[in-house]
Protein backbone atom coordinates (compact mmCIF):
# COMPACT_ATOMS: atom_id res chain seq x y z
CA UNK A 1 0.00 0.00 0.00
CA UNK A 2 2.95 2.18 0.00
CA UNK A 3 3.34 2.65 -3.67
CA UNK A 4 1.94 5.96 -5.36
CA UNK A 5 -1.24 5.19 -6.24
CA UNK A 6 -2.00 5.06 -10.21
CA UNK A 7 -4.94 6.71 -11.37
CA UNK A 8 -4.60 4.13 -14.02
CA UNK A 9 -5.28 1.41 -12.06
CA UNK A 10 -8.12 2.69 -9.46
CA UNK A 11 -8.12 0.81 -5.76
CA UNK A 12 -9.88 -1.96 -5.17
CA UNK A 13 -13.72 -1.67 -3.37
CA UNK A 14 -17.00 -1.37 -4.87
CA UNK A 15 -20.10 0.16 -4.89
CA UNK A 16 -20.58 3.68 -3.88
CA UNK A 17 -17.14 4.70 -2.75
CA UNK A 18 -15.27 2.79 -5.84
CA UNK A 19 -17.61 5.12 -7.89
CA UNK A 20 -16.32 8.40 -6.29
CA UNK A 21 -12.58 7.43 -6.06
CA UNK A 22 -12.54 6.75 -9.94
CA UNK A 23 -13.65 9.78 -10.37
CA UNK A 24 -11.28 11.48 -8.53
CA UNK A 25 -8.63 9.83 -10.71
CA UNK A 26 -10.75 10.57 -13.86
CA UNK A 27 -9.51 13.98 -13.01
CA UNK A 28 -6.23 13.57 -12.28
CA UNK A 29 -5.77 11.29 -15.96
CA UNK A 30 -8.16 14.60 -17.18
CA UNK A 31 -4.93 16.62 -16.24
CA UNK A 32 -2.56 14.02 -17.73
CA UNK A 33 -4.40 14.49 -20.71
CA UNK A 34 -4.14 18.23 -20.69
CA UNK A 35 -0.47 18.58 -20.32
CA UNK A 36 -0.05 15.98 -23.05
CA UNK A 37 -1.14 18.11 -25.66
CA UNK A 38 0.93 21.16 -24.41
CA UNK A 39 4.06 22.44 -26.35
CA UNK A 40 7.10 21.52 -24.77
CA UNK A 41 8.64 24.39 -22.40
CA UNK A 42 8.35 26.26 -18.80
CA UNK A 43 4.87 25.79 -18.31
CA UNK A 44 4.35 22.28 -19.22
CA UNK A 45 7.24 21.93 -17.29
CA UNK A 46 5.81 23.26 -14.06
CA UNK A 47 2.67 21.66 -14.83
CA UNK A 48 4.51 18.31 -14.72
CA UNK A 49 5.59 19.36 -11.73
CA UNK A 50 2.72 19.97 -10.38
CA UNK A 51 1.19 16.78 -11.04
CA UNK A 52 3.18 15.39 -8.12
CA UNK A 53 1.72 16.53 -5.51
CA UNK A 54 -1.85 16.01 -7.29
CA UNK A 55 -0.66 12.06 -7.10
CA UNK A 56 -0.52 12.48 -3.13
CA UNK A 57 -3.93 14.02 -3.17
CA UNK A 58 -4.91 11.04 -5.12
CA UNK A 59 -3.28 8.79 -2.50
CA UNK A 60 -5.35 10.79 0.47
CA UNK A 61 -8.47 10.36 -1.45
CA UNK A 62 -7.52 6.44 -2.24
CA UNK A 63 -7.50 5.90 1.57
CA UNK A 64 -10.44 7.75 2.31
CA UNK A 65 -12.00 5.61 -0.22
CA UNK A 66 -10.86 2.39 1.56
CA UNK A 67 -11.56 3.26 4.58
CA UNK A 68 -15.41 4.26 3.74
CA UNK A 69 -15.64 1.07 1.82
CA UNK A 70 -14.64 -1.00 5.21
CA UNK A 71 -16.69 1.14 7.51
CA UNK A 72 -20.22 1.64 5.09
CA UNK A 73 -19.74 -1.31 3.01
CA UNK A 74 -23.29 -0.91 2.18
CA UNK A 75 -23.50 2.90 1.85
CA UNK A 76 -26.10 4.38 1.75
CA UNK A 77 -28.03 1.61 2.90
CA UNK A 78 -27.03 -0.34 5.86
CA UNK A 79 -26.08 -4.15 5.71
CA UNK A 80 -29.31 -5.56 3.59
CA UNK A 81 -29.06 -9.24 5.71
CA UNK A 82 -29.06 -7.94 8.20
CA UNK A 83 -31.99 -5.45 7.65
CA UNK A 84 -33.61 -8.83 6.26
CA UNK A 85 -33.02 -10.85 9.29
CA UNK A 86 -34.38 -7.52 11.32
CA UNK A 87 -37.41 -7.44 9.04
CA UNK A 88 -37.97 -11.20 10.01
CA UNK A 89 -38.63 -10.27 13.38
CA UNK A 90 -41.70 -12.33 15.28
CA UNK A 91 -42.48 -9.86 17.20
CA UNK A 92 -42.27 -6.61 15.21
CA UNK A 93 -40.06 -5.10 12.47
CA UNK A 94 -36.78 -3.90 14.18
CA UNK A 95 -35.41 -2.09 11.02
CA UNK A 96 -37.02 0.72 12.36
CA UNK A 97 -35.13 1.07 15.45
CA UNK A 98 -31.94 1.69 13.53
CA UNK A 99 -32.71 4.37 11.09
CA UNK A 100 -32.34 4.35 7.87
CA UNK A 101 -28.84 4.47 7.10
CA UNK A 102 -25.52 4.58 9.43
CA UNK A 103 -24.72 7.68 10.14
CA UNK A 104 -21.42 9.47 8.27
CA UNK A 105 -20.01 12.49 10.48
CA UNK A 106 -17.83 13.59 7.11
CA UNK A 107 -16.22 10.71 5.71
CA UNK A 108 -18.35 11.01 2.80
CA UNK A 109 -18.24 15.08 2.53
CA UNK A 110 -14.18 14.80 2.65
CA UNK A 111 -13.92 12.11 -0.09
CA UNK A 112 -15.99 14.75 -2.32
CA UNK A 113 -13.82 17.46 -1.58
CA UNK A 114 -11.38 15.65 -2.67
CA UNK A 115 -12.88 15.18 -5.85
CA UNK A 116 -14.35 18.48 -6.15
CA UNK A 117 -10.39 19.85 -5.80
CA UNK A 118 -8.95 17.62 -8.51
CA UNK A 119 -11.53 18.43 -10.48
CA UNK A 120 -11.04 22.08 -10.22
CA UNK A 121 -7.36 21.85 -10.76
CA UNK A 122 -8.05 19.71 -13.83
CA UNK A 123 -10.33 22.52 -15.13
CA UNK A 124 -7.66 24.98 -14.54
CA UNK A 125 -5.48 23.29 -16.46
CA UNK A 126 -7.55 22.95 -19.36
CA UNK A 127 -8.02 26.68 -19.24
CA UNK A 128 -4.41 27.83 -19.29
CA UNK A 129 -3.88 24.66 -21.80
CA UNK A 130 -6.79 26.55 -24.58
CA UNK A 131 -5.52 30.17 -23.19
CA UNK A 132 -1.57 29.46 -24.59
CA UNK A 133 -3.12 27.39 -27.55
CA UNK A 134 -5.36 30.41 -28.78
CA UNK A 135 -2.53 33.04 -27.59
CA UNK A 136 0.84 31.69 -27.63
CA UNK A 137 2.53 34.72 -26.13
CA UNK A 138 -0.38 35.77 -23.68
CA UNK A 139 1.41 37.71 -20.71
CA UNK A 140 -0.70 36.42 -17.62
CA UNK A 141 0.61 33.03 -18.35
CA UNK A 142 2.40 33.51 -14.33
CA UNK A 143 -1.28 34.31 -12.89
CA UNK A 144 -2.91 31.86 -14.56
CA UNK A 145 -0.16 28.86 -13.22
CA UNK A 146 -0.11 30.79 -9.78
CA UNK A 147 -3.82 30.17 -9.56
CA UNK A 148 -3.11 26.75 -10.57
CA UNK A 149 -0.91 25.84 -8.14
CA UNK A 150 -2.84 27.26 -5.28
CA UNK A 151 -5.49 25.13 -6.36
CA UNK A 152 -3.02 22.40 -6.14
CA UNK A 153 -1.87 23.77 -2.59
CA UNK A 154 -5.45 23.99 -1.25
CA UNK A 155 -6.31 20.35 -2.13
CA UNK A 156 -3.20 19.06 -0.37
CA UNK A 157 -3.81 21.32 2.58
CA UNK A 158 -7.30 19.79 2.93
CA UNK A 159 -5.50 17.13 4.69
CA UNK A 160 -7.01 13.43 4.69
CA UNK A 161 -5.93 10.59 6.61
CA UNK A 162 -2.45 9.49 6.09
CA UNK A 163 -2.29 5.69 6.42
CA UNK A 164 -4.26 4.87 8.71
CA UNK A 165 -5.24 1.70 6.97
CA UNK A 166 -1.51 0.98 5.62
CA UNK A 167 -1.01 -1.50 8.47
CA UNK A 168 -4.16 -3.15 8.56
CA UNK B 1 -6.07 -7.10 17.88
CA UNK B 2 -8.80 -8.95 15.81
CA UNK B 3 -9.37 -11.87 17.45
CA UNK B 4 -12.86 -13.08 17.46
CA UNK B 5 -14.48 -16.00 19.32
CA UNK B 6 -14.27 -19.38 17.70
CA UNK B 7 -17.67 -19.61 15.67
CA UNK B 8 -19.71 -22.14 17.68
CA UNK B 9 -19.23 -25.80 16.92
CA UNK B 10 -22.86 -26.56 16.82
CA UNK B 11 -25.57 -26.53 14.44
CA UNK B 12 -27.30 -22.80 14.55
CA UNK B 13 -29.82 -23.46 11.95
CA UNK B 14 -31.36 -20.51 11.54
CA UNK B 15 -29.60 -18.52 14.09
CA UNK B 16 -25.70 -19.21 11.94
CA UNK B 17 -27.05 -15.74 10.04
CA UNK B 18 -27.79 -13.88 12.97
CA UNK B 19 -24.02 -14.91 14.50
CA UNK B 20 -22.45 -14.04 11.39
CA UNK B 21 -24.36 -10.60 11.29
CA UNK B 22 -22.98 -9.98 14.80
CA UNK B 23 -19.74 -11.06 14.05
CA UNK B 24 -19.37 -8.56 10.90
CA UNK B 25 -20.50 -5.89 13.45
CA UNK B 26 -17.88 -6.62 15.73
CA UNK B 27 -15.50 -6.84 12.42
CA UNK B 28 -16.69 -3.30 11.79
CA UNK B 29 -16.17 -2.31 15.04
CA UNK B 30 -12.67 -3.58 14.64
CA UNK B 31 -11.91 -1.79 11.64
CA UNK B 32 -13.00 1.66 13.13
CA UNK B 33 -10.80 1.13 16.06
CA UNK B 34 -7.46 0.70 13.87
CA UNK B 35 -8.81 4.02 11.76
CA UNK B 36 -8.74 5.78 15.20
CA UNK B 37 -5.13 4.38 15.57
CA UNK B 38 -2.86 7.76 16.44
CA UNK B 39 -6.09 9.68 17.73
CA UNK B 40 -6.66 10.55 21.02
CA UNK B 41 -10.16 8.37 20.82
CA UNK B 42 -8.18 5.73 20.04
CA UNK B 43 -7.65 4.92 23.23
CA UNK B 44 -11.18 4.80 24.04
CA UNK B 45 -12.64 3.40 20.80
CA UNK B 46 -10.01 0.28 21.92
CA UNK B 47 -10.99 0.09 25.66
CA UNK B 48 -14.56 -1.06 24.73
CA UNK B 49 -13.60 -4.03 22.17
CA UNK B 50 -13.13 -6.44 24.96
CA UNK B 51 -16.56 -5.90 25.89
CA UNK B 52 -17.27 -6.02 22.13
CA UNK B 53 -16.05 -9.20 22.18
CA UNK B 54 -17.57 -10.69 25.43
CA UNK B 55 -20.83 -9.71 23.87
CA UNK B 56 -20.31 -11.57 20.77
CA UNK B 57 -20.10 -14.48 22.26
CA UNK B 58 -22.44 -13.98 24.78
CA UNK B 59 -24.90 -13.37 21.44
CA UNK B 60 -22.94 -17.10 20.36
CA UNK B 61 -24.44 -18.75 23.24
CA UNK B 62 -28.11 -17.11 22.91
CA UNK B 63 -27.71 -18.21 19.44
CA UNK B 64 -26.82 -21.73 20.27
CA UNK B 65 -29.92 -21.64 23.12
CA UNK B 66 -32.19 -20.48 20.30
CA UNK B 67 -31.29 -22.87 17.77
CA UNK B 68 -31.82 -25.80 20.43
CA UNK B 69 -35.54 -24.15 21.25
CA UNK B 70 -36.31 -23.60 17.68
CA UNK B 71 -34.75 -27.23 16.79
CA UNK B 72 -37.78 -28.59 19.28
CA UNK B 73 -40.61 -25.66 18.19
CA UNK B 74 -42.46 -26.75 14.66
CA UNK B 75 -44.35 -24.07 13.92
CA UNK B 76 -43.03 -20.50 14.11
CA UNK B 77 -46.04 -18.34 15.91
CA UNK B 78 -45.82 -15.38 17.95
CA UNK B 79 -44.93 -16.19 21.61
CA UNK B 80 -43.59 -19.42 21.21
CA UNK B 81 -40.52 -20.06 22.55
CA UNK B 82 -38.78 -20.37 19.77
CA UNK B 83 -40.12 -16.49 18.69
CA UNK B 84 -39.18 -15.58 21.66
CA UNK B 85 -35.60 -16.53 21.15
CA UNK B 86 -35.32 -14.79 17.52
CA UNK B 87 -36.80 -11.62 19.11
CA UNK B 88 -34.42 -11.65 21.70
CA UNK B 89 -31.52 -12.23 19.42
CA UNK B 90 -32.61 -9.83 17.29
CA UNK B 91 -33.19 -7.03 20.01
CA UNK B 92 -29.35 -8.23 20.77
CA UNK B 93 -28.48 -7.12 17.12
CA UNK B 94 -29.90 -4.19 17.36
CA UNK B 95 -28.28 -2.98 20.35
CA UNK B 96 -24.55 -4.00 18.72
CA UNK B 97 -25.31 -2.13 15.12
CA UNK B 98 -26.08 0.93 17.06
CA UNK B 99 -22.60 0.28 19.23
CA UNK B 100 -20.62 0.20 16.00
CA UNK B 101 -22.26 3.11 14.47
CA UNK B 102 -21.16 5.19 17.59
CA UNK B 103 -17.96 3.95 17.36
CA UNK B 104 -17.32 4.45 14.05
CA UNK B 105 -18.98 7.84 14.13
CA UNK B 106 -16.31 8.88 16.88
CA UNK B 107 -13.17 7.13 14.80
CA UNK B 108 -14.25 8.92 11.91
CA UNK B 109 -14.60 12.61 13.01
CA UNK B 110 -11.26 11.60 15.17
CA UNK B 111 -9.73 10.88 11.98
CA UNK B 112 -10.91 13.58 10.12
CA UNK B 113 -9.76 15.96 13.20
CA UNK B 114 -6.50 14.62 13.39
CA UNK B 115 -5.63 15.43 9.99
CA UNK B 116 -7.95 18.15 8.45
CA UNK B 117 -8.23 22.04 8.78
CA UNK B 118 -11.11 22.52 10.21
CA UNK B 119 -12.11 22.98 13.86
CA UNK B 120 -12.09 20.61 16.24
CA UNK B 121 -14.74 18.14 16.64
CA UNK B 122 -14.22 16.99 20.13
CA UNK B 123 -17.06 17.56 21.34
CA UNK B 124 -19.13 15.59 18.49
CA UNK B 125 -16.83 12.53 19.03
CA UNK B 126 -17.55 12.72 23.00
CA UNK B 127 -20.89 12.50 22.38
CA UNK B 128 -20.48 9.35 20.20
CA UNK B 129 -18.27 7.98 22.60
CA UNK B 130 -20.84 8.36 25.24
CA UNK B 131 -23.80 6.93 23.10
CA UNK B 132 -21.12 4.12 22.20
CA UNK B 133 -21.08 3.48 26.12
CA UNK B 134 -25.07 3.47 26.47
CA UNK B 135 -25.01 1.26 23.40
CA UNK B 136 -23.11 -1.29 24.67
CA UNK B 137 -24.60 -1.13 28.24
CA UNK B 138 -28.14 -1.97 26.37
CA UNK B 139 -26.73 -4.66 24.86
CA UNK B 140 -25.13 -6.18 27.89
CA UNK B 141 -28.31 -5.93 29.34
CA UNK B 142 -30.45 -7.89 26.38
CA UNK B 143 -27.43 -10.36 26.35
CA UNK B 144 -27.88 -11.18 30.20
CA UNK B 145 -31.40 -11.66 29.71
CA UNK B 146 -31.07 -13.81 26.95
CA UNK B 147 -28.27 -15.65 28.87
CA UNK B 148 -30.46 -15.68 32.28
CA UNK B 149 -33.52 -17.56 30.23
CA UNK B 150 -30.60 -19.87 28.08
CA UNK B 151 -29.46 -21.36 30.86
CA UNK B 152 -31.96 -23.99 31.21
CA UNK B 153 -32.17 -25.45 28.08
Amino acid sequence: MNAEPDAWAPALGFGYWRVVYAECCDAVLAYDRIVATMPPGAVRGRLLELRTELSVRLGSAARLAELAATLYAAWPERDPALLELLADDPVKDLRKELGTGPPDPGLREALLDAREELWRVAEDAARLAVRLRENPIATDVPTWLSGLATGVATALAAGTPAGHLEDG
Amino acid sequence: MLELPSPPRVRLAEFTRRYAAAEAMARRYAAAVQAAEGTPEYERLAAEWPTVLAMLDKVCKACEVGARTSARAKRRRKGSPRAVKLHQVHVALVALEKAVDAAVAAAVIALLDATGPTASRRAEADEWLCALTSALNELEHSVVWIADEGSDP
